[in-house]
Parts: C-alpha cells; sequence; structure tokens
C-alpha cells in the first residue's frame, strides 16, 4: 500500500474528517475577528473617514481566512493502514505523517467549546518523540471515541521497545 | 571512612538489603561550607556593632557570651548536618534503588532497575577537593524520577555506578556480585589519599591508560577509571581542544571583533557597544563552555555501554548504554576540515540534555577520523558502516546514494551534488553538507514515526522532505529536497523496513520488557579496532 502526499489511491482507505470543522473554525475566526473589526470601524466613524481602509483590511484578511479554512479542513484525511495511521494536512505547506502503532505511547481525545458544539472532536496521538506526533481534528464524538479506542488496543498489540 | 561497603556485595539479604548512608561530608558539601560562612561572616559584623564601639577591646567583657554563642551556632550547624546526614540513606535492592533524605519532610524515593535509563558520576569541584563522587540515576519518566546519590567516596561511587549498570542491563545473578575488595580499598582511601588522586587524575590518567586498559581485562580497577573489561577507545589531548576551539567560526568573529571592540572604546564611538559588546560576550562565553566541556575528554568502551568522561573544574561521567542510541550524527565543520576531525553525537532514549550545551551531547565533540571510526566500531556493527564513509567523504554522487533532483540547486546551490540517502539492512544513511559535512544514520528498528512534507517552493520543483522522527536529542534526521517520487517510495519503503526491523527486534508481540533488552552486543567489542568498513560487513543493499 503506497501512501503518497496528493493522490487518492483507490487501495489506501482514506477517510475524510467532518465538514462541519470548517464551521467551527470559523466562528472561532470570527470571535477572534470581530473586536477588531468593531475598533477599526468605530474609529474610522468617529476620528477621520480616511481611516475606513484600517476595518477594510481587516474584512480582507478576515475572507481570506475564511476562505482559506474551508481548503485546509478539506485537505485532512487519514488512514488506518494494518501498521500504522496516516494523516495529511494542508495546502500550501503540504505535510504526511505515518506514525506506527507499535510507536504509540497514547492516544488523547479533546474538544473545546466550539468543537463540542457541533459534536466533534480530536485525537492527538503521542510518540516517544514530541516532533512526531499526529493529530486528527474534526471527528464525530462516536467516531473519535473509537478511533482512540482502536488507536490504544493496536499500540498495546504491536508496541514495540525504544 | 566507617561506610560499610558490603551491602553490594551481601546478595543474601535479599528482602532486608541495609540501608547505607552517605559520607558524613555532604551536608558541608552541599552548601554547608557556604552556610557556615555566611553564619560567620554575619555574626563578625554583628559582633563589631555590638561590641566594637565600647572600647579598644571588642571582646571586652563580653568573650564568654562570644564565646558561648558561638559555640551554640557551632553546635547546631554540627548537630543539624549529623541530623541531615543521619536522615540520608541509599540502599541497592534486590529490584530497586532507593534513597530517603529529609528532616521535617522525609521523602522516599525509588528508581526500579529496569527503569533506569543512564547512570552518571559527576563530581563537583568542592566534592572532588574532598575525593567524593556523586552518582547520578537518570530514569524513564522526566526529571522528577531522578535520583542522585551525593556523596560517596570515589571507589564507593564507581563501585555503585557499576552495580546499577549491571542490574540495568538486567545480568541477573551477577549483579550485586561486585568487587569483593570494595571494601577494604574503600577503607583505605583516607582523605588525603583520595584528594590526591582527583587532583592528579585528570593529568595523570590519559598517558597510563593504554596500559591501564589492558590490566583492567584481567580484573584489576585503577583507583579511579577503568571498570572491568573496559576498553580505552580516544583520548583528546589538550592541544586538540585548544586547536578545535580556535578552529571556529566564533573564534574567527572574536579575533575580528575584540580588536574592533577596544578600537571603538579608545576612540570612543561608543555607539557599537550595546550590540558588538553582547555578541562578543556570547561568543566568548560559548568557546569557554566548549573548552571546559570538551577538555580531559575520554571515551571508553566497556561491553554494553560507551563511558564518556570530561570536564576541566568537574569531572563528569556518562554511561550511554548502546542499546538506547536511536541515532547517530557524525559531523565535520567547515573549519576542520583540513585536519579531518569529527564530531559524532547521538540521540539517547530517556536523557534528555540541555540542548544549548552541545558538547554534553556528544560522544566525542572532536576525534580524529581514526577515533571517530573505532567509535562507530564499538557501537557495534549496526552502526558502522561502509556507506558512512562514504557519506563522510564523497563530494559528489556515489554508488551507494540516492542523490536529488538538480533542480534542487536552486535551495541547495552549493550542497545538492552531496544530499542524498543511502539504504543498508540496518539502517537509513543520510548525508548533506558542502564545506561542512553531515552523516546521520538511523537504525530502520528505531524510527519512531515519518513524515513527507512539501513547502510551497519545493511543491513547484516538485520535490519534498523525508523526516525520521527520533527521540528528542540533537540529531534530527533528514533527507531534503527528494524528487517527490523518490521522496514518496522512501516513506513507503522505509515504513515497511521499520515495521520489519521493529518485529525482528522484539520477537512477538505482547513483550516489551524483550523490547527493550539489550541487543547482542559482542559484536560490539569483536569489532573494535577493526575499520568499518571490515565491521559492518552485512550485505548492505540500496535501492
Amino acid at each position: 500500500m503506497t501512501v503518497a502526499l496528493y493522490d487518492d489511491n483507490a487501495e489506501v482507505p482514506w477517510r475524510r474528517i467532518s465538514p462541519r470543522l470548517a464551521s467551527a473554525r470559523r466562528i472561532g475566526l470570527l470571535l477572534a475577528y470581530l473586536p477588531f473589526l468593531l475598533a477599526t470601524a468605530v474609529l474610522a466613524a468617529t476620528v477621520s473617514r480616511w481611516l475606513w481602509g484600517l476595518p477594510g483590511v481587516v474584512a480582507a484578511l478576515f475572507l481570506w481566512q475564511f476562505w482559506l479554512i474551508g481548503r485546509q479542513v478539506s485537505a485532512i484525511s487519514y488512514a488506518e493502514l494494518p501498521e500504522e495511521i496516516v494523516i495529511r494536512r494542508g495546502r500550501l505547506f503540504r505535510r504526511l505523517v505515518s506514525i506506527p502503532y507499535g510507536r504509540l505511547q497514547y492516544a488523547d481525545m479533546g474538544s473545546g467549546p466550539l468543537e463540542r458544539h457541533f459534536g466533534l472532536a480530536s485525537v492527538t496521538i503521542h510518540t516517544a518523540s514530541p516532533a512526531s506526533g499526529g493529530r486528527v481534528p474534526g471527528l464525530e464524538l462516536p467516531a473519535a471515541e473509537a478511533l482512540r479506542e482502536r488507536l490504544t488496543a493496536r499500540g498495546e498489540a504491536q508496541r514495540a521497545g525504544l | 571512612m566507617t561506610i560499610p561497603a558490603d551491602d553490594i556485595t551481601d546478595r543474601g539479604a535479599q528482602a532486608d538489603v541495609p540501608w547505607t548512608h552517605v559520607h558524613p561530608l555532604t551536608p558541608l558539601l552541599r552548601g554547608g561550607v557556604m552556610i557556615t560562612g555566611a553564619i560567620g561572616y554575619w555574626l563578625s559584623t554583628q559582633f563589631d556593632n555590638l561590641f566594637g564601639r565600647h572600647g579598644d577591646d571588642p571582646t571586652q567583657d563580653h568573650l564568654l557570651q562570644i564565646a558561648g554563642v558561638g559555640l551554640v551556632i557551632v553546635v547546631l550547624v554540627v548537630a543539624g548536618s549529623w541530623v541531615s546526614w543521619r536522615n540520608t540513606t541509599y540502599r541497592l535492592g534486590p529490584t530497586t534503588v532507593d534513597l530517603r533524605h529529609g528532616i521535617v519532610n522525609r521523602q522516599h524515593r525509588q528508581v526500579r532497575y529496569d527503569r533506569i535509563q543512564a547512570v552518571d558520576v559527576t563530581r563537583p569541584l568542592l566534592a572532588r577537593l574532598a575525593g567524593l563522587s556523586s552518582v547520578r540515576i537518570e530514569a524513564a519518566g522526566g526529571r522528577d524520577s531522578n535520583i542522585e546519590l551525593s556523596y560517596l567516596p570515589q571507589t564507593r561511587a564507581a563501585e555503585v555506578r557499576q552495580a546499577l549498570l549491571r542490574a540495568a542491563a538486567g545480568q541477573g545473578s551477577e549483579v550485586f556480585a561486585g568487587d569483593p575488595s570494595g571494601s577494604p580499598r574503600d577503607a583505605g582511601s583516607g582523605l588525603g589519599g583520595t584528594e590526591k588522586a582527583g587532583g592528579e587524575g585528570v593529568a595523570g590518567e590519559a598517558p597510563a591508560s593504554p596500559a591501564g586498559g589492558a590490566a583492567t581485562a584481567g580484573g584489576e580497577r585503577t583507583a579511579y577509571g577503568h571498570d572491568v573489561g573496559e576498553v580505552p577507545i580516544a583520548r583528546i589531548p589538550a592541544m586538540r581542544v585548544w586547536a578545535a576551539t580556535l578552529l571556529s567560526f566564533n573564534a574567527a568573529f572574536l579575533v575580528l571583533a575584540i580588536p574592533a571592540l577596544v578600537v571603538a572604546l579608545v576612540t570612543g564611538s561608543l555607539l557599537v557597544l550595546p550590540w558588538l559588546g553582547p555578541m562578543v560576550l556570547g561568543a566568548l562565553g560559548q568557546q569557554v563552555g566548549r573548552f571546559s566541556t570538551w577538555m580531559n575528554f575520554r571515551v571508553d568502551a566497556s561491553g554494553s555501554a560507551i563511558r564518556i568522561r570530561h570536564g576541566l573544574t568537574e569531572l563528569r561521567t556518562t554511561t550511554v548504554p548502546l542499546h538506547r542510541i536511536q541515532a547517530v550524527e557524525i559531523s565535520q565543520p567547515a573549519l576542520w576540515r583540513a585536519v579531518d576531525w569529527w564530531r559524532i553525537e547521538v540521540n539517547v532514549a530517556g536523557v534528555h540534555r540541555d540542548p544549548d550545551e552541545k558538547g554534553d551531547n556528544a560522544l566525542i565533540p572532536v576525534g580524529t577520523r581514526a577515533e571517530a571510526l573505532a567509535i562507530l566500531a564499538a557501537m557495534g556493527p549496526r552502526w558502522s558502516l561502509p556507506e558512512v564513509i562514504e557519506g563522510m567523504d564523497a563530494p559528489g554522487p556515489s554508488p551507494s546514494f540516492v542523490g536529488i533532483p538538480p533542480n534542487a540547486r536552486v535551495l541547495d546551490p552549493l550542497s545538492w551534488k552531496r544530499i542524498g540517502y543511502a539504504v543498508t539492512s540496518a539502517a537509513l544513511v543520510s548525508r548533506g553538507g558542502w564545506l561542512g559535512r553531515r552523516v546521520q544514520l538511523v537504525p530502520h528498528a528505531r524510527v519512531q514515526s515519518l513524515t513527507l512534507d512539501q513547502g510551497p517552493l519545493e511543491r513547484r520543483l516538485g520535490l519534498a522532505n523525508v523526516k525520521l522522527h527520533s527521540t528528542t536529542g540533537p540529531v534530527d534526521p533528514v533527507v531534503r529536497h527528494l524528487a517527490l517520487a523518490e521522496a514518496t517510495r522512501l516513506l513507503n519503503a522505509e515504513a515497511v523496513r521499520a515495521a520489519g526491523a521493529r518485529a525482528v527486534e522484539s520477537g512477538g508481540a505482547g513483550n516489551p520488557p524483550a523490547a527493550t533488552a539489550p541487543l547482542p552486543c559482542p559484536g560490539a567489542l569483536s569489532s573494535l579496532g577493526k575499520g568499518p568498513a571490515q565491521a559492518g560487513s552485512q550485505g548492505a543493499w540500496t535501492e
């Protein structure tokens, strides 16, 4: 089974994450941008109309990131292979990580308030190397729980010493 | 010295191994000297204030009080030290090493032998003057799980270290069958004698070591130094430390910057001071730090481990168990090309060192080619491979290595001919660098996980990087800027190889202790001294 950065090889069971993650992240983005938008708009309205450029820039940044989130979320996929889990993400900076089950130290499940609102959670995989872990975000809660349990079980079955 | 040294040899008392006290001078050395001095100073100033103004004789009429107060303080300090010493005990039990300490807040710390990652013997200056050492035990599970047995007489520290290493290596019944002559020698080494050994050991040892190494094979052990079966591999002479410290960009910078700084000060152009001053200080500090850690550097092989001793003011002994080495980097800064000196750094599982102290992570910070190759040979056949020499020497494309495409020249204008990887039956070898050179080695069985990544520029050029993640350490194995198809192939092939190597090593699932057990080590010693070309003779194959 050959995994690659881009092509969707038919024999690899790539799975996509929930598109609702994009909604969750977009709401988070809006919450982060709203104060800036309001502050710059108030500034422009009260001080000088030449300052309307500021909220314009903020809004443009917001729209760009809004669009980017959709691209990023649709770029995340993962595959559970017999020996390892493979996670791909990123558009501009594309990254594929392949973590053998035998190297798994433990797997975490986490869910922020926004994610929880959409019924989503992420599973984080830890190995003995801090750089080499991986994270699968935007899983439906039951799917995340099931993935974490599968990972733990396979990790125990295939555990290898350092 | 009154410390009974027989608990190490006494295996009969399995359940109740007696507790042993650390050396009585310990509280004094652990800051006691400072506290005593500070109290003394404070008292003297107080007495001056209290009594000095009454007349010519500062102790007029108050001699008794002063003597009394002084005596009380001395008694208190001594009593406090004594209680602290009474309460600091350790023991090497059947399966664990234990340390109890603390007066009010009693602590009991325990490390299982199979959790021990490394055992170091350190000798800070003060302790060294008193002929004492401390034994530092690093265990899996972070900083809090370490134990420091301080201070013990030097010979005793060496025995404890060896016993711990044997226990950690799981050599069963021999664990505590230490040197039976341990206690008499311990008793015989008075303060004067050990002090002398500590002071002279540094300079006196290096010349004597080849003979000493031969003698150790016969079961003898020098007062401080070789253990049974230890084979000397490398010594860094002081001249080379000087030369290597000077042959660096840091030193070149200092040579230019210090006169500039002086000129600036003399001519009064103080504007350069705020930025050049700190730079000079930083560079100077780094060079001094390197110098002091590289001094008296010695490397010895002892069966399943490599021992490093080094330090100018503080002698540090580090033991690197071979089976815990995760990745190796052999590198050569550009300025060392002419003299052909190399540095070997390793990632060791479970040992987290200060990342700023580069020298401390090195198996050898500056070694000749022969020494570097001898260290690789001592590490075993898995590490000493002909591909490593090829990676060190080849200026351009060479038979064993898969290179990177010519259009990577944009990103690596100088080193694109050298960047590449080779696959052997045991490990993946990655090389790079143009003037300064670098070869990285990761055994297939030690790969944690694999990453394939690509930035926007690399995407335009059709290139990708493959990273082989290792545990925390100075070595960060990577093969950069391979053609995308080649990188994809490497990642997939390496995943299969790593899985195969893991399966072979663990010999079946659900067997974690076996997986961490030491690898067969006879090869490590038998191949010692031979060139890696002969030692690594297993059929190396290349993709």
